[in-house]
């Protein structure tokens, strides 16, 4: 009977810290369309497969009356549970709990998951939903920030870490998403940034709403900082959910293999491309006639869309492309696209994810702004990553491959391990119109007819020089593919490259551009 | 290298006020300006090649405006609110830079 008794004491206490901040609160959180902490783990993970570790546990703040003051699991559920049936470990903050602020138990408590996941090799996630700082535990509060920041600098590229902001993620809190995976946003709940708008009114006396200076749109569009974008929280979890299909656990886990099936697309690949070659067309629709089931889960899907980057699985097995978007600045690679894609190539390479690589760019987008923001490092960037990733690398040649571009795209001289090009490709050093200005300046300017000569000179630079034959004669392109074998050549390479392995000097580690 | 500037007052987020060198970078900087979704801009330098759209036309969110060929490329910008074309500010054949406002509506 004794025992009995222990366990509805145990079932009393533990009802009571789960209300978080208490009914009022958890429905206030409710009417403004967010799920509280404890609604969002189960709403994510697999039913009943959360398993909740410090349930009972307590600051230790005796100042500004916070003796006095019971904040139920000091504002952060964490624990572990099984997304899709694969372990993963989660903490959720607790708005309720005094704006879910961040005081020294809390960020041990999740600091306390992070080490469990990083030893027991498997994904982190964590929810954030916090005012910031918990003012009144001075610079403990502080100090938890660092403890966080510093698992998620050495768990990288070893388990998958994803941040999903799901409420108001502001000052030093806002550098712990950055330095994981994968962010994910929901429109109107989602509020990042270093400081507010009322700190840039008073020192800069310029008006900003929360909404225009980090809300979610701004961070998946303008900033960069987020990699997926919601409507809502439940389908922010489906994302989460999908995304947790392509990835493995951790960087010597396998991926699971899926059961293989055909694209849906079942018409002509080539016809996709417009026979103009001026004309733009949407890269993701060559990307949904190779992948299984045509299936495409974009990444950043609205930041740098002049690069298209996402996971697919050809014959069940995950890749990573990176292709160029003819749909958008005609493809050309900028600051923000280097960047997007060096990440992403970086994220695969550490979880050993094929790179398929899709070319179709004129080049380098010129600029006054460009280059003041430094495209040479973040271009720089892509040239890094590629050359630095040991995973199989298969780059097909759709179309143009002009100029740096042709060599930042994994060219073959970056250390491909196969190039193939349709036989449209118009690989070359520079766009005919421009060649021939120069190459044959002198002719066309002592011509009679300079626009006859013109056309002519362009047209011969363009049969000499803007196809695939002339790079297919020195082996940096491997084979002309016809558009329609494209699947077929992939699965082969892939098939292929299984047992890949590739050494690299050992050194403590690069020196990546920032 | 000496510093020819002068010292400015710099309100720092905690409030209290420095004297200090400002950046050239800072110096340099431009006001944010909220995006007019009724002023039709140029994203990449270009020459405009085709003109779909009078003054007076209504137009609705993914009418063809123009085509700004730029990179080897014909791109054709769409409207991206329903509208009235106020002012065409473009020629067919004019090279733009970045940033240009080709097309206002209303």
């Amino acid at each position: 009977m004794a025992m009995e008794n222990e366990i509805s004491k145990l079932r009393e206490r533990e009802a009571a810290v789960k209300l978080g901040g208490g009914e009022a609160a958890n429905k206030k959180q409710n009417d403004q369309g967010k799920l509280t902490a404890r609604q969002r783990i189960e709403a994510l993970l697999d039913e009943g497969s959360f398993f909740e570790y410090d349930l009972f546990a307590k600051h230790e703040v005796h100042n500004f009356g916070m003796d006095k003051k019971v904040l139920p699991s000091d504002g952060v559920v964490t624990g572990t549970g099984t997304i899709n049936g694969k372990p993963v470990c989660i903490f959720s903050q607790d708005f309720t709990v005094m704006g879910g602020s961040l005081g020294l138990t809390h960020a041990r408590k999740i600091a306390k998951i992070m080490d469990y996941a990083l030893k027991m090799k498997m994904p982190c996630i964590g929810i954030n939903d916090s005012g910031g700082a918990r003012i009144q535990e001075g610079v403990d509060a502080q100090a938890g920030y660092g403890e966080v920041f510093y698992r998620n600098a050495i768990s990288s590229g070893v388990i998958p870490q994803i941040s999903v902001i799901l409420g108001p993620c502001a000052g030093g809190a806002a550098y712990s998403p950055a330095l994981t995976d994968f962010v994910f946003v929901v429109e109107n709940i989602s509020k990042m940034f270093i400081t507010g708008p009322a700190v840039i009114e008073s020192v800069l006396g310029e008006k900003v709403t929360q909404e225009e200076l980090g809300g979610a749109r701004t961070h998946a569009e303008i900033s960069g900082n987020a990699h997926f974008y919601a409507l809502s929280e439940k389908d922010c979890f489906e994302q989460i959910k999908s995304l947790l299909s392509y990835i493995p656990s951790s960087n010597d886990a396998k991926i699971e293999k899926q059961t293989a099936c055909d694209p849906l697309f079942k018409g002509d690949i080539a016809s996709i491309i417009p026979n103009n070659t001026k004309q733009p067309y949407d890269v993701r629709a060559i990307i949904k006639a190779i992948t299984d089931n045509s299936e495409f889960f974009e990444v950043q899907e609205l930041f740098a869309k002049n690069t298209v980057v996402g996971f697919g699985r050809i014959d069940g097995q995950t890749v990573g492309f990176v292709a160029n978007q003819p749909l958008y600045l005609a493809g050309v690679l900028d600051c923000d696209a280097a960047d997007k894609s060096a990440k992403f190539i970086r994220y695969c390479d550490a979880f050993n994810i094929p790179i398929v690589t899709l070319e179709d760019t004129p080049g380098c987008l010129p600029g006054i702004d460009q280059e003041h923001a430094g495209v040479i490092r973040h271009g720089a960037k892509l040239l890094y990553a590629y050359s630095e990733a040991t995973v199989t690398k298969i780059t097909v040649i759709l179309r143009k491959a002009y100029g740096g571009a042709y060599v930042a795209m994994n060219s073959r001289h970056l250390g491909a391990d196969f190039v193939f090009a349709w036989p449209c490709a118009e690989i070359a050093v520079m766009g005919p119109e421009g060649a021939a200005n120069i190459i044959f300046g002198k002719e066309i300017k002592e011509a009679e007819d300079q626009e006859a000569v013109r056309k002519a000179k362009i047209q011969e630079y363009k049969e000499k020089f803007a196809n695939p034959y002339v790079a297919a004669e020195k082996g940096y392109v491997d084979a002309i593919i016809e558009p329609s074998q494209t699947r077929k050549t992939l699965i082969y390479a892939l098939k292929l490259s299984e047992n890949k392995s590739e050494l690299r000097p050992t050194k403590k580690h690069g020196l990546p551009p920032f | 290298m000496a510093e020819e500037k002068e010292l400015v007052d710099f309100v720092s987020e905690d409030g209290s006020t420095y004297q200090t060198y400002l950046t050239s970078k800072m110096e340099k900087r431009k006001a944010y300006k909220r995006i007019d979704l009724k002023k039709i801009e140029s994203v990449i330098p270009g020459t405009v090649t085709d003109l779909f759209v009078k003054e007076g036309d209504h137009v609705n969110i993914g009418t063809p405006l123009l085509v700004l060929e730029s990179m080897k490329m014909e791109n054709l910008i769409k409207s991206t609110v329903d509208g009235i074309v106020q002012n065409i500010l473009v020629k067919k054949g004019e090279h733009i830079s970045k940033s240009t406002v080709m097309v206002v509506l209303m």
